[in-house]
C-alpha cells in the first residue's frame, strides 16, 4: 500500500515554518520588549522601565479614546450579536436560494475595501445630516461587525439541525419556549465567539473610525496614529503591548469557547 | 395476538397525501387506528415512513387529505397542540439538559407543578429502568440508555399516542431484542397507543396488533400479523414479509394468471401417496440440522424453496440433479394477482 503523503516529513519544512513565525512574530516581540525600555528613544535600550505604561495610564488622552474604543466595541457588538442572531436562524432555514442570495449580501462588508466603505459611509452621514457623535461610529461598526458576529452562528445553526427543537415542540413548547429553553442555550457558545470576535474587530478598526468620526470620538488606534505622527516615543509601544494583550485575552477566550461547543 | 377487540379510533387519517416538490412522500393513506393499539408501518427505506409519522406529530401539514385524532380535525394543528410524543431515530434528547431534566420538560411545558414534575420523573425513569441516572448528561450514557431516556421523556406527558421512528435501529441484536421486549411491557403497562415505524419485519410482526406495509409513499395492506404472513395482498407484500415462493400461475396449470404464493415452510417433496403440484430439478439440498433447505428449479424457470424438519428426510434421500416432486396443503397456498 502507498503511503499517505506526510507533509511532517518533508526535508527543511521546519526552517521554513520557523522563518514565517519569525517574520509574523519578530516585530510584535521586539514592540513588546520596547515598551518596557527605560529611555526616551524607540530604538536605543535605555534599561527597563515601567514608566511608559504608567504614562500611558495617566495619559488623558488616551483614557478618553480607550473609553471611546470600549464604548463603541461594545455597543456594536450588543447590536451586531442581536441583529445577527436572528438572521443566522433565518438565513440557515430560509429556501436555500434565498439563504445564498441574502448571505452574500450580509457578507458584503467583508469584501468591500473598508476605504470604500468609509468614505461611502461617511457620504451618507452627512447627506442625511446624522451628527450623533459616537452614535455614528457604533451604527458603521456594527454594519462591519454583523458577518463576524453571524459566521460562528450560522455554522452552529447549519451543524445542530431541527430535530432538537423539534422534540421539545413535541414535548409542548410553544414557540418562545423552543426558542429559549432550546435554540438559545445549544447557540450560547457560538454567540460568545461571534461576540467576542465582532469586539475584537471593532477595537481594532482603524479606516473607518478615522473617517467616519470626528474630533471627540477618537478611538484608540485613531490616537496612536496620531502619537505616531507626533514622533514615536516609547508610549506607542506601550500603548499597543496594552491592547494586543486584551486581544490575546478576548481571543484565547474565544477559543476556549470555541472547543467546549465542539465538544458538544 | 388474535384479532384486537373493536375499540374506538384515536387516529383516522382520511386520504392523506404529502409531496415534496415531485416527490410523492405519502400518496392518499387512509387508515384508521384504534384506541391503545400497536400499530406498525413496515417497508423500505425511502417508502414514506418518517414522513407519514411526522404528518402524525403535526411537524409537516400534508398537502391534501386530514387527520383526527381522538375525532377532532388536528390537520393543521402544531405540534406543541397535540396529545401525542415521538421518541426521534437520533433519540434527540437535549444534550444540556439532565437526564431527569429531559424526562420533565414535557411536563414543565404543561405547566405541572415542580413537586408533581419531580415524583412523574422518578415514576417514569423507574419504568425504563433509569432511576439511578436522573442526573446524568446525556453524552454520558450508552446508547441503549440514551434510547431507554428519550422513551421514559416521551412517556412521561402520557400522551395519548406515542410514535416511535425506528426506535432499535442504532442498537445491536441484544440490545434490540431486549428492547423488543421492553417496548412490549411498555405498551401493556401505559395502556396508550402506539405507532411504531420499522423496516423490519420480524420486529414488526413480533409486536405488533396490526401491520401497515408500505411501498412508495402507498400503505399496500393492513392487516394483523398473521393475516400480513399467510394472506399478502400482493407479491410485493408477500416478498417483503418472509420468504415467498412466487409461481406463475401458468405453470401449475392454473386459470386467470397471476401468481401463486407458497411459504417455504409449507413445502415439502413429495413422498409415497402425496399428490404431486409440480415438478422440478434439485438444486441444492442443506442441511441446517433441524431443518432441511431445499431449492427446486421448475421447467417454467422458477426457483422453488422449500424448508422441511430434517427428520422426514431419511426416505427421500436424494441427489442434486435429480428429478424432484413438490408438495403442499391446499390451504398454504394463495392466489395473487400480480
Ligand atoms: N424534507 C424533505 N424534502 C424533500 N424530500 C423529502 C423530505 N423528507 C423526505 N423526503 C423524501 O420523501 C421520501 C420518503 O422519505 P421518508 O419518509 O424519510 O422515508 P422512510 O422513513 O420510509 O425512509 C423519500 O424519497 C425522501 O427522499
Ligand atoms: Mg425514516
Amino acid at each position: 500500500m502507498k503511503r499517505a503523503y506526510d507533509p511532517t516529513h518533508s526535508p527543511g519544512l521546519g526552517a521554513y515554518v520557523a522563518l514565517i513565525i519569525l517574520f509574523l512574530y519578530a516585530p510584535l516581540a521586539v514592540l513588546t520588549v520596547y515598551s518596557f525600555n527605560g529611555g526616551n528613544l524607540v530604538t536605543v535600550w535605555n534599561g527597563a522601565s515601567l514608566r511608559w505604561f504608567e504614562a500611558v495610564i495617566a495619559n488623558g488622552d488616551i483614557q478618553d479614546a480607550a473609553l471611546n474604543s470600549f464604548i463603541i466595541a461594545g455597543s456594536a457588538t450588543v447590536l451586531a450579536t442581536l441583529i445577527a442572531i436572528p438572521a443566522a436562524l433565518g438565513l440557515e432555514r430560509a429556501s436555500r436560494r434565498l439563504g445564498v442570495a441574502l448571505g452574500s449580501l450580509f457578507a458584503l462588508p467583508l469584501l468591500v475595501p473598508e476605504i470604500v466603505t468609509a468614505v461611502t459611509t461617511l457620504v451618507f452621514f452627512a447627506s442625511i445630516k446624522l451628527r450623533l457623535g459616537l452614535a455614528n461610529l457604533v451604527i458603521a461598526h456594527t454594519v462591519f461587525c454583523i458577518p463576524f458576529a453571524m459566521m460562528p452562528i450560522r455554522a452552529r445553526v447549519r451543524g445542530m439541525g431541527e430535530t432538537l427543537e423539534n422534540a421539545a415542540r413535541d414535548l409542548y413548547a410553544p414557540p418562545l419556549a423552543v426558542f429559549r429553553r432550546i435554540t438559545l442555550p445549544l447557540l450560547a457558545p457560538a454567540i460568545w465567539s461571534g461576540a467576542i470576535l465582532a469586539f475584537v474587530v471593532s477595537l481594532d478598526d482603524f479606516v473607518i473610525s478615522a473617517l467616519v468620526g470626528d474630533a471627540g470620538t477618537t478611538t484608540l488606534p485613531v490616537y496612536v496614529y496620531g502619537m505616531i505622527r507626533r514622533g514615536i516615543t516609547p508610549e506607542v509601544n506601550a500603548a499597543s503591548t496594552l491592547m494586543l494583550v486584551f486581544s490575546l485575552i478576548l481571543a484565547g477566550l474565544g477559543r476556549s469557547l470555541s472547543r467546549r461547543r465542539s465538544r458538544r | 395476538m388474535s384479532e384486537p377487540a373493536p375499540r374506538k379510533p384515536i387516529i383516522d387519517l382520511e386520504g392523506v397525501s404529502l409531496a415534496f416538490g415531485p416527490v410523492r412522500a405519502v400518496s392518499d393513506v387512509w387508515l384508521t387506528i384504534a384506541s391503545g393499539e400497536f400499530f406498525t408501518l413496515l417497508g423500505p427505506s425511502g417508502c414514506g415512513k418518517t414522513s407519514l409519522l411526522r404528518i402524525l406529530a403535526g411537524f409537516e401539514t400534508p398537502t391534501s387529505g386530514r387527520v383526527r385524532l381522538e375525532g377532532t380535525d388536528v390537520t393543521t394543528t402544531p405540534p406543541h397542540l397535540r396529545p401525542v410524543n415521538t421518541v426521534f431515530q437520533s433519540y434527540a434528547l437535549f444534550p444540556h439538559m439532565t437526564v431527569a431534566e429531559n424526562a420533565g420538560f414535557g411536563l414543565e411545558m404543561l405547566g405541572w407543578p415542580k413537586q408533581a414534575i419531580r415524583e412523574r420523573v422518578a415514576e417514569v425513569l423507574a419504568l425504563v429502568g433509569l432511576a439511578a441516572l436522573g442526573d446524568r448528561r446525556p453524552d454520558a450514557l450508552s446508547g441503549g440508555q440514551q434510547q431507554r431516556v428519550a422513551l421514559g421523556r416521551a412517556l412521561a406527558p402520557k400522551p395519548r399516542v406515542l410514535l416511535l421512528d425506528e426506535p432499535m435501529s442504532a442498537l445491536d441484536l441484544k440490545l434490540r431484542k431486549e428492547m423488543q421486549n421492553e417496548l412490549r411491557r411498555l405498551h401493556r403497562e401505559a395502556g396508550i397507543t402506539f405507532v411504531l415505524v420499522t423496516h423490519d419485519q420480524e420486529e414488526a410482526l413480533a409486536l405488533s396488533d396490526r401491520v401497515g406495509v408500505m411501498k412508495e409513499g402507498e400503505i399496500q395492506q393492513i392487516a394483523t400479523p398473521r393475516d400480513i404472513y399467510r394472506q399478502p395482498v400482493d407479491s410485493y407484500v408477500a416478498d417483503f414479509i418472509g420468504e415467498a415462493n412466487l409461481i406463475p400461475a401458468g405453470e401449475l396449470d392454473r386459470e386467470g394468471g397471476g401468481l401463486v404464493m407458497v411459504r417455504p415452510e409449507d413445502v415439502s417433496l413429495a413422498g409415497k401417496g402425496v399428490p404431486v403440484r409440480i415438478e422440478g430439478r434439485l438444486l441444492e439440498l442443506r442441511f441446517l440440522g433441524s431443518i432441511v433447505e431445499a431449492a427446486v428449479a421448475t421447467p417454467g424457470g422458477t426457483m422453488i424453496r422449500a424448508r422441511f424438519p430434517s427428520a422426514a428426510m431419511e426416505e427421500v434421500a436424494l441427489p442434486p440433479g435429480e428429478t424432484v416432486g413438490l408438495a403442499w396443503p391446499d390451504a398454504a397456498e394463495r392466489h395473487l394477482e400480480r
